[in-house]
């Protein structure tokens, strides 16, 4: 499929908001809610839109301490690591990674507590070399930064229930 | 905050787009009461804002890179921070205590940009260390996981 300039428009609305009205922007872009209906379903059978996200202030619901974990270690450890981590605080997510760390995680705890347990067990786990964590303080979101432009998005990016019904039309 | 307001949550983080409609029918109070409650946590800050996840790789980007810098002494932090905002491809960025002052996440398209947005910060008369990471995740914004957090209402 392609994306064109009126995708990017709804694109950019959701981007801002996941919750506006589609009758907002069809005004938005001339066309009627009902388009603007079939052109974000297309964009989610592409596997372009893959879901929503709610930014919450997780203080507030007794998630005191946001943290990005930087580890430098052998790479047969990642998975064992990966798990520690789960152990002693909630793993939003762990990449490998190229360049100043191995494996990069950001991880939501409790407490302190968890943090120096996380910190302490990785740190004696074997094969890790080096592990730094840095604390959120303050976080800016910037999405109107994000280059988008007209695109063509490749025959592999359909999506999985399509992908699943082929398969099990191959059967 | 109370039980109806966590709920609201609860349910928005399964899909930030379901219908007010829904929502109320599922929790058993009235389309009003969700509307008027999302609204407040909206203004006190308890709900930050919505937005949809997209593969990057759908929109011609090859991965993210974490970039990590070290302020300059005797130069306003500030600085850093409103340019790294303005940056092409920089969609968020933290203050951040520990090992470096400020970590910034951006989209990238290719080597080049990427070595270009490098460069741009490490200009910056604010900024004395740069280091990153590039990694080959193609979540945006954020790993779905992160609506999956246990939330709590907190204690009296």
């Amino acid at each position: 499929m392609e994306i064109d300039e009126i995708d990017i428009k709804i694109l950019r609305m959701l981007i801002k908001d996941a919750r506006t009205n589609l009758r907002a922007i069809a005004k938005d872009c001339s066309l009627s809610a009902n388009a603007i209906h079939k052109r974000v379903n297309r964009l989610k059978a592409a596997g372009v839109i893959t879901g929503t996200i709610l930014f919450i202030n997780p203080e507030l619901f007794g998630l005191k301490h946001s943290a990005t974990v930087g580890i430098n270690l052998e790479p047969s450890e990642e998975p064992k690591v990966a798990n520690l981590i789960r152990k002693y605080a909630y793993l939003i997510h762990i990449d490998r990674s190229l360049g100043k760390y191995d494996i990069c995680a950001f991880i939501i705890a409790k407490n302190m507590k968890q943090i120096e347990m996380l910190k302490e067990n990785i740190r004696k786990h074997t094969g890790v070399r080096r592990i730094a964590i840095n604390f959120w303080s303050k976080t800016y979101f910037n999405y109107r930064n994000i280059g988008l432009k007209p695109e063509r998005v490749e025959p592999h990016g359909q999506s999985r229930s399509k992908h699943r019904k082929r398969i099990k039309e191959k059967r | 905050m109370d039980k109806v307001d966590l709920n609201i949550v609860k349910e928005l983080k399964k899909s930030a787009e379901m219908p007010f409609l829904k929502i109320a029918k599922q929790l058993g109070v009235s389309p009003k009461t969700i509307q008027t409650r999302y609204k407040k946590m909206k203004e006190k800050g308890i709900i930050h804002h919505s937005t949809i996840s997209i593969d990057i790789s759908k929109i011609g980007y090859q991965g993210k890179a974490y970039l990590m810098i070290t302020n300059a002494p005797n130069q306003d932090p500030n600085l850093t921070i409103n340019a790294l905002n303005q940056m092409q491809d920089v969609f968020l960025v933290a203050e951040t205590l520990g090992e470096f002052d400020v970590l910034a996440i951006t989209l990238v398209r290719d080597v080049e940009s990427f070595a270009k947005l490098v460069q741009d910060v490490k200009a910056l008369p604010s900024v004395s260390q740069i280091n990153f990471v590039i990694v080959t995740d193609k979540s945006f914004p954020v790993d779905k996981s992160y609506d999956r957090l246990p939330l709590k209402l907190p204690k009296p």
